[in-house]
């Protein structure tokens, strides 16, 4: 905590003297952005938005999750289901969002729904994708011993390939909290909207307010490395061995 | 020599292997980086004969290595009496019926342990009887009998991980000894150990298979003085293919100590099984060779 702390101070120096150099009009420093965030969150517009994005980020990245997780493991475990569809997921997770927002709109419309329809399909393939690899990567040994021990099928699913795909699961759904995230702004940014955090940033954008702007960006950055540390505390909590197996090959790793 | 493990002619063998061949057909990588990574004909087909023609019995009570130098197929033949891996000839036999799924007579302990990370030493040793549907006192009672036996008392809440090699081996012969088989399929389960802890381990393997009179054993090693020290027959193979090359009589009678390793029948059967297995380890590299 005292590194991350020291590192935190350093950055902020930084920042803070590249903002003296070239002015605080083209670069505002920490300061001025801490303060144009206190005037932004003391703003009604503020929690209304806050609370408008959280809506398409819970309902479309829950949902990418609910599906996401038994697709990929059931893609993973099924040899023949993983050859025959994971590559669709890595198709749909390289495809430009922004370019087709637009079709979403005329798709699905332009209330809340489609916001959430759009983080929805943007942070499946990413959930889909690790888990699947997971469940593929079950180590061969672990299966043979569950055979050896003339284990069944869904046995074998249940004692070797879940456990084995835990920690998967919650790197998923770190990976997946980020994407979901950004998701929710470009959804925000593209799909016309009058609420959310995305268009409070356009607005601050337009108006060239840039502490601004950097306000809102630092609070988004700020809420996804909070879900990344509460998501990393649940792993720990939920499969302790996996850390101290990955620990005692030389990763730390505490978050 | 008392010749205590004669074979009667009249005993059935628990085990039968008659003209088991096995073929792998795999592919290999290509050498070229570039030619790998292109699209097509990255790998060609290679079709390897891993053993061909071995044919051995085991009788009931009787530890039988095998032995030969890496590469033989040895764990091949032990996978197979298993039925892990399927064959291509032959057939294996146990009680008399022919096996196509693991019997349930078998229990196979790995090289590498191949315990699982997320069970306690506990809810490792117990993973077979939990398959099984063993369940409550009864599988506590026979966990826990099994942990003691192995030495472990003391380490139940432990995970693998925290476990130095021969204590992770002590676990895997534990799961499997839990299940009390009538045939036990070990896989060079001392291999991956330290030169010391090796040692120890093999003299732990006797002891807790004194305290078990009558399970079979079938023991796949390199390490001739191993075979020499825990075996009743060593069944010597030829390098790849793997062919029975010769069945070795080991006469020490049982309960074995290590101080057989003094005595001159010692020394002198040591030194036929090396002069045995010299012979194939060369033309293992001749092969290597050629192949190069």
């Amino acid at each position: 905590m005292k590194v991350r702390l020291l590192s935190v101070a350093v950055v902020l120096a930084i920042w803070a003297l590249a903002s003296a150099v070239v002015g605080s009009v083209v670069l505002p420093g920490p300061l001025e952005v801490a303060e144009a965030f206190l005037r932004v969150a003391s703003d009604g517009r503020f929690t209304a938005a806050l609370s408008v994005s959280l809506y398409a980020l819970v309902v479309g990245g829950g949902a990418a999750v609910l599906i996401g997780i038994p697709l990929g493991v059931l893609l993973g475990a099924r040899r023949t289901l993983g050859r025959a569809f994971d590559f669709y997921f890595s198709a749909l997770y390289v495809m430009p969002f922004s370019a087709v927002a637009p079709l979403f709109v005329l798709w699905f419309g332009i209330d809340a729904g489609v916001r959430a329809i759009f983080v929805f399909f943007f942070t499946l393939p990413q959930i889909v994708i690790v888990c699947y690899q997971g469940a593929r990567t079950t180590p061969e040994r672990l299966l043979e011993v569950a055979h050896a021990f003339r284990a069944t099928d869904l046995q074998i699913f249940r004692k070797t390939i879940m456990p084995f795909e835990v920690p998967f699961i919650f790197t998923a759904l770190r990976l997946g909290v980020g994407r979901a995230i950004q998701g929710m702004v470009i959804a925000e940014l593209l799909i016309s909207s009058t609420q959310g955090i995305g268009w409070l940033l356009e607005g601050f954008s337009g108006a060239l307010d840039i502490a601004g702007v950097l306000a809102i960006v630092l609070f988004i950055m700020l809420l996804g490395v909070i879900a990344n540390a509460v998501v990393q505390r649940l792993e720990n909590a939920a499969a302790p061995w996996y850390r101290a197996m990955t620990a005692s090959q030389g990763d730390g790793g505490d978050a | 020599m008392p010749d205590t493990y004669a074979i009667e002619p009249a005993r059935k063998p628990k085990i039968v292997v008659e003209d088991l061949r096995k073929v792998y057909r795999t592919k290999r990588q290509r050498s070229s980086f570039l030619r790998r990574v292109l699209p097509g004909r990255g790998e060609e087909d290679v079709v390897v004969t891993a053993i061909d023609d071995v044919s051995l019995s085991v009788q009931e009570g009787e530890f039988v290595s095998i032995l030969g130098p890496s590469g033989c197929g040895k764990t091949t033949v032990l996978r197979i009496l298993d039925a892990l891996v399927p064959h291509d000839g032959g057939r294996v036999l146990i009680n008399g019926s022919e096996v196509t799924k693991p019997p349930v007579e078998c229990g196979f302990v790995f090289q590498d342990f191949g315990l699982y990370p997320w069970r306690t030493v506990v809810d490792n040793v117990g993973f077979g009887l939990e398959v099984a549907g063993v369940e409550g006192d009864k599988r506590r009672t026979l966990v826990s009998r099994y942990i003691e036996l192995v030495g472990l008392t003391g380490f139940e809440g432990s995970y693998p991980h925290q476990l130095s090699g021969g204590m992770q081996q002590r676990v895997g012969i534990a799961r499997t000894l839990a299940m009390e088989p009538e045939i036990l399929l070990m896989d060079e389960p001392f291999g991956a150990l330290d030169a010391l802890t090796r040692r120890v381990m093999q003299r732990e393997l006797l002891r807790i298979l004194d305290a078990s009179p009558g399970r079979t054993v079938v023991f796949v090693t390199h390490d001739l003085e191993e075979a020499l020290l825990l075996s009743d027959r060593i069944i010597v193979m030829t390098a790849r293919p793997g062919r029975v090359k010769e069945i070795v009589e080991v006469p020490f009678p049982h309960p074995r100590h290590d101080s057989i390793e003094d005595t001159a029948d010692f020394i002198e059967l040591r030194r036929r099984l090396w002069e045995s297995l010299r012979q194939e380890q060369r033309s293992t590299q001749e092969g290597a060779e050629t192949a190069l």
